[in-house]
C-alpha cells in the first residue's frame, strides 16, 4: 500500500468518528493524519506549531498554540492502523500558551484490527487563562482485536481550562486500559468525561483522577458505560481537595445488560483541606427501572426502551 | 370502558389496596382523592402496569389485560403522567414527546400552548437534569397529550414548585375530555374539583366514598382531614 491508499484508508476509516477528508488537506485547519509509524499529513495554522517525528512503532509530536492564539477551526488528529496486526506508540505533547484557545478531535480507527495495540502517552500543559478541549472518538472494527491504552498528565495552569472527552461506542472496544491525571492551580477548571459500549468479552478499565490544588479551582468527572454480553469494566474515580475553596464532583453510571457482564465503580474524594469540597454519585447495574418503565408507558418495548436509554446516555 | 373488578396489590406482603372497584366511561374526567399514604398513587401504577395486581382484573374495552405489559396497556390507549417524572440523558425533549404519536409541529405548537412554555426554547433541549422540576413536569404533559391516548392519569399534577397552573391544567383535562378520552387526575385541588365529573375516594386501602366531585371533595375535605389528625393523636 503505497502513502496515498494509506492516506485515503485512514480518512475512511475515520469518517466513522466524523471526519471527512477535507479535514486533512482542504479546509486550512492544523491536523497530524498517522497509520501506525508512519506520518501521512502534517499541517501548522497561524498561531499553531505542530512537529512530529516518525519513531519505529510510532510517532512523537509536539502541538503547540502560541501565546494569545483563538484558533478558530478545530485541530484534527487522526491515529489508527490500517491492517490486521500492528502496535502505534504516540508519544505526545499538547502546549497552550498563555491566554491561548484550541479544540482538537482526535479520530483513532482501528477498523480491521485483530492484534493491535495502540499506547498514546500525552503530556499537557495549558497556560494561564488558557482554554483547550481534547475530543478523542474511536471508531473499532468489530474484531475486538485491538488494545488502547491512552495515559494523559495535565498540568492547568491558573484560571486554564481543560476538557477530555473520550468516546468509543462504535465496534468492539477490545482492551482499554485510560488513565488520567489532571493537576489544577488556582481558579483552573478541568472536566473528564467519557463515554464507553462494551460488547462480548471487551475489558474496559478506567482510572481518572482529578488533583485539586488550586484555591477555587474546580473538577467533574463523568463516565458512562454501557457493559453488555460478558463485559467486564471497572472505573475509578479519584478527586483530591487540597485547595481552599476548590469543588469536585464524580458522577458514574454503568448499566450493564448480560448474564456474564461483571461491572464495578469505585469513586474516592479526598479533602485535606478543610475549605475544600467534593461530592460523588454513582450508580451500577441494570437500566433505571423508572427511566424503562416511562418509555414503556409511551409505548416502546423492553428493549427498544432500553436501547433509548443507552444510545441518549452515550450520545 | 375501562373497569377495575375487585383489585388486590401486595407489596412485599402487605396489602396496600383492598378490593378495588371502579369503572371509567369515555369523555369524562376522573379524580382520585385520599390521604398521604392511602394508596392513590399505587393505584395509577396499578392500571398502568408498573405494579402488578394480586387479585382481581382491569378490564378495557372488554379485554382482560391485566397481565398485559406496560407496552401493551400503553399501545392499547392507557399512559401516565408521573408525579415526579423520569430524566432522560441525551434524549430532547422532541424526541421524547414524539414516542408515542404525533409528529406535526402544528401539534407541537398548540400542546406546548397547553402547557405554557415556548416550544423554541425547549424542543431541542435535553429531557434531564438540567431541567427544572416544573419544566419537567410540563414536558411530561406534553409527552402525554402527543400520545392522545385513551385515557391518561395524572398523578398530582399540580405539585410541587413550578408546577403548571391551575387553569392550564383544567384547560388540559377538559381538552382531553372534548376529545371523547378520559383523563384520571390524583389531586385534591377544588377548582380542579369542580371540572371533574365523578370522584373516588380512597381510604383504608379502599374505595370509601364516590359519586360526584364536589359531593366527594367535600367529604374529604370535612371528614377525612379530622380523621387525619385523629390519627396523629392530635385534637
Amino acid at each position: 500500500m503505497d502513502k496515498t491508499e494509506e492516506f485515503n484508508a485512514l480518512v475512511k476509516a475515520a469518517e466513522y468518528t466524523g471526519a471527512t477528508k477535507d479535514m486533512f488537506g482542504g479546509a486550512g485547519n492544523g491536523f497530524i493524519l498517522v497509520n501506525k509509524n508512519k506520518i501521512l499529513g502534517l499541517n501548522s495554522v497561524e498561531g499553531l506549531e505542530v512537529k512530529a517525528e516518525e519513531l519505529d512503532n510510532g510517532i512523537k509530536a509536539t502541538i503547540r498554540v502560541l501565546k494569545g492564539y483563538k484558533l478558530e477551526q478545530p485541530v484534527h488528529v487522526c491515529f489508527g492502523v490500517i491492517g490486521d496486526e500492528g502496535e502505534q506508540i504516540i508519544d505526545s505533547e499538547y502546549i497552550l500558551e498563555e491566554n491561548s484557545e484550541a479544540k482538537f478531535i482526535s479520530h483513532c480507527s482501528f477498523p480491521t484490527a485483530k492484534k493491535v495495540i495502540h499506547r498514546m502517552t500525552s503530556k499537557v500543559h495549558i497556560g494561564k487563562n488558557a482554554k483547550m478541549k481534547y475530543e478523542e472518538v474511536h471508531f473499532h472494527g468489530k474484531d475486538g482485536g485491538v488494545e488502547v491504552v491512552p495515559y494523559t498528565e495535565a498540568i492547568i495552569e491558573e484560571n486554564g481550562y481543560f476538557g477530555s472527552y473520550f468516546k468509543l461506542i462504535q465496534g468492539r472496544v477490545g482492551k482499554l486500559y485510560i488513565k488520567y491525571t489532571f493537576n489544577l492551580k488556582d481558579k483552573a477548571v478541568a472536566d473528564m468525561d467519557s463515554k464507553i459500549y462494551g460488547k462480548k468479552d471487551d475489558i474496559i478499565k478506567i482510572k481518572e483522577i482529578i488533583n485539586l490544588n488550586g484555591r477555587e479551582s474546580r473538577g467533574t468527572v463523568k463516565a458512562r458505560v454501557f457493559a453488555s454480553d460478558s463485559t467486564y469494566s471497572e472505573v475509578y474515580t479519584e478527586i483530591y481537595g487540597n485547595a481552599p475553596y476548590c469543588k469536585g464532583h464524580v458522577d458514574c453510571i454503568e448499566v450493564v445488560k448480560g448474564e456474564n457482564a461483571i461491572v464495578s465503580a469505585i469513586p474516592v474524594i479526598k479533602v485535606t483541606n478543610d475549605l475544600a469540597e467534593l461530592t460523588h454519585e454513582a450508580s451500577i447495574g441494570r437500566v433505571n427501572k423508572k427511566e424503562l418503565e416511562t418509555l414503556m408507558a409511551r409505548g416502546l418495548t423492553e428493549d427498544e426502551a432500553t436501547d433509548m436509554i443507552v444510545k441518549g446516555m452515550l450520545s | 370502558m375501562l373497569f377495575l373488578k375487585n383489585i388486590h396489590v401486595y407489596r412485599d406482603e402487605i396489602e396496600i389496596l383492598q378490593n378495588i372497584n371502579m369503572d371509567f366511561e369515555k369523555g369524562k374526567i376522573y379524580s382520585i382523592l385520599g390521604s398521604n399514604g392511602a394508596g392513590k398513587s399505587t393505584l395509577a401504577k396499578t392500571i398502568i402496569g408498573f405494579t402488578n395486581v394480586e387479585k382481581g382484573s382491569i378490564i378495557l374495552n372488554s379485554k382482560d389485560i391485566t397481565n398485559a405489559s406496560i407496552t401493551e396497556r400503553a399501545k392499547a390507549g392507557i399512559t401516565i403522567a408521573l408525579q415526579e417524572p423520569a430524566r432522560f440523558e441525551g434524549i430532547t425533549v422532541k424526541n421524547y414527546i414524539t414516542l408515542g404519536g404525533r409528529y406535526d409541529s402544528k401539534d407541537i405548537i398548540e400542546i406546548f400552548e397547553m402547557i405554557g412554555l415556548d416550544h423554541n426554547k425547549y424542543i431541542d433541549r435535553f429531557v434531564d437534569e438540567s431541567l427544572s422540576g416544573g419544566e419537567r413536569k410540563r414536558i411530561e404533559l406534553a409527552a402525554v397529550l402527543m400520545m392522545n391516548a385513551k385515557i391518561v392519569i395524572f398523578d398530582e399534577p399540580d405539585s410541587g414548585i413550578d408546577a403548571l397552573s391551575i387553569p392550564n391544567i383544567v384547560n388540559i383535562l377538559q381538552y382531553i375530555k372534548s376529545q371523547g378520552n378520559i383523563a384520571i387526575v390524583i389531586t385534591h385541588n377544588e377548582n380542579i374539583a369542580a371540572i371533574v365529573d365523578y370522584a373516588y375516594l380512597i381510604c383504608d386501602k379502599t374505595v370509601k366514598k364516590r359519586g360526584k366531585s364536589l359531593t366527594v371533595s367535600n367529604y374529604f375535605k370535612n371528614k377525612c382531614f379530622t380523621c387525619d389528625y385523629k390519627e396523629k393523636g392530635v385534637n
